[in-house]
């Protein structure tokens, strides 16, 4: 078949695709749009098969009645429904779930909708070294530390505190990071999708510690289990397997037991052989986890007595107060909600004119000046101009 | 008699509404400002900082609408077709408008890289830009230095725009940008 013949049938068979997600997504039967439309309900299946081309009017009115933007439902490529498929054979199997994780679900779903649209625009390929999936008969803590700490071996990462772990994550490993709002139980979610691999949402509702777990834990997901979507909530009437070892890979992987051990023991030293409240706060603070999370790890090492955390606890020790009190910056939340490389793409498109402005804040969920705020702020470097403002690199000089 | 009608897109829309009045520019340019109705969907809002802290404010155009600065357009049966086959390669305003620019002949606004190149593929004339709009304004208007710079100011500020590198009146703009020693008006 020709390449024109064969592009245009791709393009009707995507448009078809991109009907019916569409009205899916906007909860109506295809009743509902049939009689919105004016047409007969077998007319709007044939519209959604493909196997009747919507007409210019057709295709205008039913972006109107789905609230979406023709130019999206004229998107080339079909839409990722494989993402939300995924997760709906995990959500089935538990009854508490509700609206509105299929809605972060659906939301994950469009990010990486348009993550594909930019890859497609640029002809490139996103970041990252995809690592084979490790095959484990068992999934114990065992394991989860020798994973964790091949890992850090091989993205050379010593045994110290990660500090850019998002960064790590999703230029190293390849993982596209997304932080959504999703049900306040639900801590993150994993799944993979075609050519962009290994996507995880993580609650931006979170403090930027558990985000930080969040992320190693669907790590941990990506590198053992990656087949199966994963919704990972903060709380299990009986944890599965994997989830514990995703938490043990964890703690292996952030607070790595030489690195911790070797500073604990530091600290311990320059406070009289004492471990006050103190101490564990400063040391959660280096290691970017939670007063609970670095507990637990030390007493799982056995350098801090069983239960100290819960002692803590009784005792409404307040981690958050104390670290004010010792100058301790609460680390930059990891609060933008799409991954840099997606950014940068977006940024680059734009500045190239590939893109247009208002499609440029469409990619970044935002509108035109929030998009040209964006846009500095992506470009800007940490040069100052003569007139001492903040020396902007101009992306379409950079790229000729 | 009317004015002859101008075709905004939604960046050069916000652009204007940051600067000054509407009906005072296209008074003082004589021309009557046409948005199209996808195009006025997505022209967003302004930001205004007070005391160092900034807030969203909301464009509402049927104010606009409402002096006789803008009004807002649909497209007829006879666009649609084109519309849609501009809305696979550009968003739904641009397309919109600049399939009215082609099919009705009226002149366009954008400062848009992507639309304008679009434009001349079409062989549309070339568009003019928010620059060209303020310098005529300000022209009209006889403003000095001082007001221009605080006109470029508020437009800076309020919808963090600058002329493209490739405007024909950048050199003007640059020249009235706002110094450090200059007061306020």
């Amino acid at each position: 078949m020709p390449d024109d013949i064969q592009g245009r049938a791709g393009h009707s068979a995507s448009l078809a695709l991109r009907l019916r997600a569409a009205r899916e997504a906007s909860g109506l039967t295809q009743a509902q749009a049939a009689a919105d439309l004016g047409v007969s309900r077998p007319l709007l299946i044939a519209i959604e098969k493909g196997t009747r081309e919507a007409s210019p009017p057709e295709l205008v009115r039913l972006a109107e009645i789905y609230r979406t933007s023709l130019s999206e439902l004229l998107r080339p490529a079909p839409p990722p429904v494989a993402i939300g498929a995924r997760f709906r054979a995990v959500m089935s199997a538990d009854q508490r779930d509700t609206d509105d994780l299929s809605l972060a679900v659906d939301e994950l779903q469009r990010r990486a909708d348009d993550y594909l649209d930019l890859l497609r625009i640029s002809g490139t390929e996103p970041p990252g070294r995809p690592e084979p999936v490790r095959a484990y008969a068992a999934l114990d803590a065992r394991r989860a530390e020798d994973l964790a700490t091949e890992e850090r071996n091989r993205l050379g990462l010593g045994d110290g505190p990660v500090r850019q772990l998002r960064e790590v994550l999703e230029i190293e490993v390849g993982l596209r990071v997304f932080v959504l709002p999703l049900p306040s139980r639900v801590a993150g979610l994993f799944v993979i999708a075609d050519v962009l691999g290994g996507c995880v949402a993580v609650n931006s509702r979170h403090p930027n510690e558990r985000q930080r777990w969040t992320l190693a834990h669907e790590y941990a997901h990506y590198l053992a289990n990656r087949d199966r979507a994963e919704v990972t909530r903060l709380s299990y009437l009986r944890q599965p397997e994997s989830e514990y070892f995703a938490d043990a890979f964890a703690a292996n992987f952030l607070m790595p037991r030489s690195g911790l051990s070797r500073r604990f023991h530091e600290l311990k030293r320059t406070s009289s052989d004492q471990v006050t409240p103190s101490m564990l706060v400063q040391l959660a603070h280096t290691y970017g986890v939670s007063l609970q999370a670095l507990s637990g790890r030390l007493e799982d090492l056995g350098l801090i007595p069983a239960g100290t955390w819960k002692r803590l606890r009784e005792r409404n020790f307040q981690s958050r107060v104390a670290a004010r009190m010792l100058g301790l910056e609460q680390p930059g939340q990891a609060s933008d909600a799409l991954p840099l490389h997606y950014r940068l793409l977006a940024a680059q498109l734009y500045a190239d004119g590939e893109i247009t402005e208002t499609q440029f804040a469409h990619y970044l969920h935002t509108d035109i000046v929030g998009a040209r705020r964006a846009y500095a702020e992506l470009t800007e470097t940490a040069d100052v101009a003569s007139d001492g403002s903040p020396e902007i690199l101009d992306l379409s000089e950079a790229s000729g | 008699m009317l004015n002859p009608p101008l075709l905004l897109d939604a960046c050069v829309t916000i652009n204007l509404v940051a600067a000054a009045p509407v009906h005072q520019i296209a008074r003082s340019i004589g021309f009557r400002c046409l948005i199209t109705r996808q195009a006025a969907n997505e022209v967003g809002h302004l930001r205004d900082t007070t005391d160092g802290e900034t807030r969203v404010t909301p464009v509402d155009l049927a104010d606009h609408v409402e002096t006789g600065a803008v009004e807002i357009i649909d497209l007829v049966p006879d666009e649609i077709p084109f519309f849609v086959e501009l809305a696979s390669l550009v968003d739904d305003g641009e397309a919109a408008t600049i399939a009215v620019a082609i099919k009705r002949g009226i002149p366009l606004a954008t400062d848009d890289r992507k639309a304008r190149r679009l434009c001349a593929e079409r062989g549309l004339t070339l568009p003019t830009g928010t620059a060209t709009l303020i310098r005529r304004y300000c022209e009209a208007q006889a403003l000095d230095h001082a007001h221009i710079s605080h006109l470029l100011q508020r437009i800076s500020s309020r919808a963090s725009f600058q002329a493209p590198r490739s405007d024909p009146d950048l050199k003007w703009w640059n020249d009235h940008q706002p110094c450090a020693s200059d007061g306020g008006l």
